[in-house]
């Protein structure tokens, strides 16, 4: 399977989390940092202590080796700088803090399953408006809150660029901050162990400027359902079983909307660039891609069925 | 304080004594403390060949478990290997962490305590050796089948910290979650015995004279330890009663769809695990001490200091368990108290490091093979504590929590803190247990490997962390920049595995054995009493022990002990015995007699192990004969102690008399009931707050308790047993049919109570199934009933042993411990039903 | 037990404000009647770690076993009194 994967973004430098994207993020990379060069600083210090107790000189040996200096170095420094680094962590933690803040923020509430993400754009009273799997649309600049939530076991939303993590937990409702300041795919993952293909349960955030936020917005509101020879083996082949595609009869809730199928940049959650071949590699035998996924095995297709079938999801934009 | 018992101190200076020892003395010893022959090697409680059998279960978990780890770094060594298939690649990590945390690191440093703590208290043996004995072979028998279930493809993949719903019936329906369970809460159970053993020995075994502040400080360390384990370890040994419960009969602890909450367990969890963090470290810090000082050929600088600390992390530590919880959502104030507590804990170790380095400035450089290790330690571990504090910010941990930083933080602080420790007590102690020390020319390339590979395999996954790769994952996509740092990382950990190797080709060539004397000695001129000449009885004579490094401010003792000029130069009553002292000042208070080789303990193990893992493969019959049969084996263990002796006091040398059985407060076997319901008690207690918990955090699905008039008769009855259990004692003197009686009475009101409790709640129409409300309230009662079967039991051993005529009076140990435990039968009961009603009262 | 509430005293200080100041975060929420009350909390912790202290004093100065626990007790002191206000933080900051 190794030859269907392709890299989805080049790099991992500078890696995410030292490379914010947006305010929530940024606050974090800088603390981060100070922790990174602090904690370097400290460990020489202390190698440096650890080498004069073996290899220094008589004099400062004798000092390093009295309770006084244990106090001192192992007591009263520590204490100063935790003291700062406490006051300055709570003021963040407070600061972030979803629960804290009200108002004009888009809200998306994600539902985590095994191993893919449910997607539920919401109006400001919480109404559903448009529902997605997989991929996070969001326009540049504004805050989006996001209310997190879990079908079936534990599972963790984690976009390092955007922000920290937050656990999805059955039975309850968390909420986390995100916001991109500029337009471009940023990376997620499960990070709680969920079993399985947990390693495979990928993400990714799209944000638009506010313009293409609208035209991706408008473009969502006509239910393109197509027709032909791909929708009637869709139908007839159990797919609809689990799939929703608006404005045809397939309106199974167990798998992904694919409605607007097309248009996502992944399948499989994050994990393959979608075009027509993997797009039929997937149907084919997504066990083979990502062992252990719901979605069984479509070997009885034949070549000319599954481009049939592949061609026509593609085309749900 | 001059005394604490009213012992007169001066009698110390009759010690070494001058008159020449009678002969044959020392034969009689070594005949009462005789070496095992051919199956008796199963069945010896001698701590020499306990502690050795142990440690070397440990260590063989310890390679078994480093096998998984590089089979894992092999699968990661690039994106999309299929070296490993997902599902054993689950199973493979969540068998690393637990068999590294449950069936090496905790059995290891026990083990260390078992063969070291009485010889370095200069006591004969552990104060419970048939107990030593049956926590090592339940532990080696059940962790071994435990271990043998990742050959079968059934071993638990859960990750080990066995989050539900995942690891609930409905995610998990395999049998290996169950083996998880049942094996880790049983491998618990041998801890938590070995545990009270530790505190036992260590508070009352001591040399006369080694008052607490000269007290070795891996002796201090392992106190600590010891005591954490029985306030930590009942929370886990709750929760995984309650997840298997859940999964065999569908009470819904964990289910938040009815009326559960998954965070409890990770609140159980915790509780347990992040203690359990320090419990490794603890006693690897203590060895830390002991060695620090004797490389550096001087005293240990801030000794009272790293007491402090000690204490101080056993405290703190249970301060710090939700900081595994700040993705979870808590609110920024409850998250704020584990950041603070998280940074306090951090001091203690601050000044145990720089006490190391203050006594290695004041003292010579060395770099010997323990040398080498301790400073490698020192390293390694203050690497680790400062990414420690990192994620101890909470906006830092949202970033890190999760993710290969984490994964770096923590071998760096277990393998610092921890594995490099012990390796400088493999190498340090040797010699204490081995015809010859380990080669020092292959020590320096062990090392060299172990830091470089450890280094080199750890460093980078902080690395891969900040570039976004979570833990736990069987492979990972190309082009996200995690190539370079994984394959790094698996270099480094063959690197690491070579040096464990090496280590392996040493001890094949060099160690040998020596239990009955003939070590290779003191060659690292160690001042604490364990390098005093031994043999399968310790040293022959208990010194007074005037100062912390004896062996060093008395250059003559190791000479005067092995004459026998000191305390208890043979065996005072033809059994194997000790001296047991007070806990403070260690005044001789009297003299124990302790029970030699037997099979009863073996037996009662194997039973043991077989009824938990007779219960996982779900074979239910089989489980019950063995647990009947593990019942039966212990109580005929017992049966054979608590006999009347023939002197009532002895001569322990130069004339000081001691008296050989004692009652009450003072005896050994009190102290060890008392941690015992400790323990008991905070299993309960632990119960008690998923009650409330779940009643905050579910309150939608709370039904009405039923009403606190209603319970007086449950009060009453309860009121009633603790009496009648209370009045067995002084009632002994008159007849000893007394207690029985008494007991039987105690044993049948609280049964009734209890029985009164649950109908109670029955009518008001709680269900264990229907909620996680009436679910806990059914495991606080099964608890309950736990406790009074277990009462009733010990109301009948009574009786036999009065109809055999075994019953010592006026004062009778059996009598004292029975009475105890069932007062503490009473008042849970009491406990569980007042606070059953209190939560959810309308 | 006199010992050992002497060697512990500061640490069990610490150990009862910690969990009460839990028990508040858990069972009754963030309000400002639970900062206030652990605001309450910590001034009594650190009340009672200053009287340990005044009454550990005179002790630290007779014979060496009782010498040494004194100094063990004041560091413990010490480091309950730097752990109970770093405790109480949280209530006044965010």
């Amino acid at each position: 399977m190794t030859s269907r994967t392709e890299p989805l973004a080049a790099g991992g430098w500078p890696p995410p989390v030292l490379d914010p994207a947006g305010p929530f993020a940024e606050s974090v990379t800088t603390l981060a940092w100070v922790l990174l060069l602090g904690g370097g600083a400290v460990l020489v210090i202390v190698l440096a202590m650890l080498g004069i107790a073996l290899f220094g000189p008589p004099r400062l040996k004798t000092r390093l080796g009295g309770e006084r200096a244990i106090w001192a170095l192992g007591f009263a420094f520590p204490a100063v700088v935790l003291t700062g680094l406490l006051i300055w962590g709570l003021t963040l933690t407070s600061s972030l803090s979803a629960t804290r803040v009200a108002g004009d923020a888009m809200r998306v509430k994600i539902i985590g399953e095994m191993w893919w993400w449910r997607v539920h754009y919401q109006d400001a009273d919480g109404r559903e408006m448009l529902r997605d799997a997989n991929e996070l649309h969001i326009p540049v600049g504004r805050p989006v809150l996001l209310e997190l939530e879990a079908a079936d076991v534990i599972h963790s939303f984690w976009v390092p660029r955007l922000g920290g993590k937050m656990d999805m937990i059955p039975g309850r409702t968390n909420r986390l901050l995100i916001q991109a300041d500029a337009p471009g795919i940023y990376k997620g993952q499960c990070a709680e162990y969920c079993g399985g293909p947990h390693a495979l349960m990928g993400f990714i955030v799209v944000a638009h400027s506010p313009a293409d936020f609208a035209r991706w917005r408008a473009s969502r509101l006509p239910e393109s359902a197509g027709a032909g020879r791909g929708l009637a083996l869709f139908l007839s082949s159990g797919c609809a079983a689990c799939h929703t595609i608006r404005g045809t009869p397939a309106n199974g809730l167990a798998g992904p909307d694919l409605t607007h199928v097309g248009s996502r940049r992944t399948l499989g959650a994050g994990i393959l660039p979608n075009n027509p071949g993997t797009m039929a590699g997937w149907i084919a035998d997504s066990q083979a891609i990502k062992p252990g996924n719901r979605m069984p095995a479509y070997h009885q297709f034949s070549g000319d069925e599954l481009r049939a079938v592949s061609d026509y999801l593609v085309t749900l934009k | 304080m001059r005394s604490e018992t009213g012992f007169d101190p001066a009698l110390y200076d009759r010690f070494p004594t001058k008159e020449p020892r009678p002969e044959g003395e020392e034969e009689e010893l070594r005949r009462i403390w005789c070496k095992p022959k051919g199956w008796e090697y199963l069945t010896v409680v001698n701590n020499n060949y306990v502690g050795i059998y142990y440690l070397g279960t440990a260590f063989l978990f310890f390679l078994m478990a480093g096998v998984l780890a590089l089979l894992m770094r092999a699968q990661l060594a690039a994106p999309m290997l299929e070296i490993l298939p997902q599902a054993t690649y689950n199973q493979v990590f969540t068998m690393h962490g637990t068999v590294m945390m449950f069936l090496f690191a905790v059995p290891a440093v026990e083990a260390a305590g078992v063969l070291l703590l009485p010889q370095m208290l200069a006591a004969r043996d552990l104060p419970f050796p048939r107990l030593s004995a049956y926590a090592f072979w339940a532990y080696a028998v059940g962790g071994l089948c435990f271990f043998a279930s990742i050959f079968v493809g059934l071993a638990p993949d859960g990750g080990w910290f066995m989050y539900p719903p995942l690891t609930s019936k409905a995610y998990s329906p395999g049998i290996n979650t169950d083996f998880w369970l049942l094996g880790i809460g049983f491998i618990e159970i041998s801890a938590i015995a070995g545990a009270i053993e530790i505190i036992v020995g260590v508070l009352r075994t001591r040399a006369p004279g080694m008052s607490l502040d000269k007290m070795p400080i891996f002796a201090w360390a392992m106190l600590v330890f010891a005591v954490m384990i029985v306030i930590a370890f009942p929370s886990i040994i709750l929760g995984t009663l309650l997840l298997e419960i859940e999964r065999a009969f569908n009470w819904p602890f964990f289910d938040a769809a009815r009326g559960g909450d998954p965070l409890l367990w990770q609140h159980l969890f915790w509780f347990f695990g992040h203690p359990e963090v320090y419990i490794i470290f603890l006693p690897a810090a203590g060895m830390m001490s002991m060695i620090v000082a004797t490389v550096a050929k001087t005293e240990l600088v801030g000794y009272r200091l790293i007491v402090l600390a000690m204490l101080a992390t056993g405290f703190i530590s249970f301060g710090v368990w939700a900081h595994h919880m700040f993705t979870t959502g808590m609110p920024p104030m409850t998250t704020g108290f584990f950041s603070a507590a998280s940074m306090a804990v951090s001091l203690p170790a601050g000044l145990q490091v720089f006490s190391w380095i203050a006594t290695l400035a004041i003292g010579q450089r060395s770099f010997n093979a323990p040398g080498l290790f301790v400073v490698g330690s020192i390293v390694i571990f203050v690497t680790g504590g400062l990414t420690g504090v990192m994620v101890a910010m909470v906006p830092f941990d949202w970033q890190a929590h999760d993710s290969y930083f984490i994964v770096a933080h923590l071998h760096y602080v277990l393998i610092g803190g921890m594995v490099f420790p012990l390796f400088a007590a493999f190498y340090y102690w040797m010699p204490m247990v081995s015809r010859r020390a380990l080669s020092e020319r292959l020590a320096k390339w062990v090392f060299a490997l172990m830091f470089a590979g450890m280094n080199i395999a750890f460093l980078p996954m902080h690395l891969a962390g900040l570039q976004g790769m979570p833990r736990r994952v069987y492979t990972y996509l190309p082009g996200q920049g995690f190539e370079l740092p994984n394959l790094v990382s698996t270099i480094g950990a063959f690197m690491l595995g070579l040096g464990v190797l090496l280590f392996l080709i040493d001890l094949a060539r060099n160690f040998r054995l020596a239990p009955g004397g003939g070590n290779a000695g003191n060659v690292y001129d160690g001042a604490t009493l364990e390098w005093l000449p031994s043999e399968l009885y310790s040293a022959r004579s208990i010194p007074v022990v005037r100062s912390r490094e004896p062996l060093r401010d008395d250059p003559r003792l190791a000479g005067d002990v092995a004459k026998g000029r000191h305390f208890l130069p043979g065996s005072a009553t033809g059994h194997r015995e000790t001296i047991v002292t007070s806990p403070l000042l260690a005044e001789p208070q009297y003299l124990q007699i302790m029970p030699g080789p037997s099979a009863w303990p073996f037996a009662a193990a194997v039973f043991t192990a077989g009824f938990f893992l007779a219960l996982t493969v779900q074979a239910y019959s089989f489980a019950w004969v063995s647990a009947i049969l593990a019942v039966v084996s212990i109580l005929r263990w017992l049966w054979e102690t608590d006999r009347p002796v023939r002197d009532e006091e002895v001569d322990i040398g130069a004339g000081i008399m001691v008296p050989t059985y004692v009652t009450g407060p003072a005896s050994h076997g009190w102290w060890t009931m008392v941690i015992l319901l400790v323990v008991m008690a905070m299993i309960f207690i632990m119960a008690l707050f998923s009650l409330a918990f779940l009643a905050s955090n579910q309150p939608a699905f709370w039904a009405p308790p039923p009403s606190m008039a209603a319970g007086l008769p449950i009060y009453f009855l309860y009121g009633a047993a603790f009496l009648a259990a209370l009045a067995a004692r002084p009632l002994l003197k008159r007849d000893a049919r007394w207690p029985v009686g008494l007991f039987f009475a105690s044993a049948f009101a609280a049964g009734s109570a209890l029985w009164l409790d649950w109908t109670g709640w029955s009518a008001a129409g709680l269900a264990p199934q229907a909620s996680g409300q009436g679910a806990v309230i059914a495991a606080l009662q099964a608890l309950q009933a736990f406790a009074v079967g277990t009462g009733l039991l010990m109301a009948a051993y009574c009786a036999a042993r009065v109809a055999r005529g075994l019953m010592t009076q006026p004062r009778s140990n059996t009598v004292d411990l029975a009475m105890l435990f069932l007062c503490y039968t009473a008042a849970q009961g009491l406990t569980g039903a007042l606070f059953g009603r209190a939560i959810g009262m309308t | 037990m006199r010992t050992w509430a002497i060697l512990l005293g500061g640490l069990l200080v610490w150990a009862g404000h910690f969990f009460a100041l839990y028990g508040i975060g858990e069972f009754a929420g963030e309000s400002a009647a639970s900062r206030g009350a652990v605001l309450l909390l910590t001034a009594s912790g650190l009340a009672a770690d200053a009287v340990l202290a005044w009454r550990l004093l005179p002790l630290s100065r007779a014979g060496e076993f009782m010498r040494w626990r004194a100094r063990v007790a004041l560091g413990g002191l010490a480091l309950s009194a730097l752990a109970i206000v770093w405790q109480a933080l949280p209530a006044l900051i965010g």
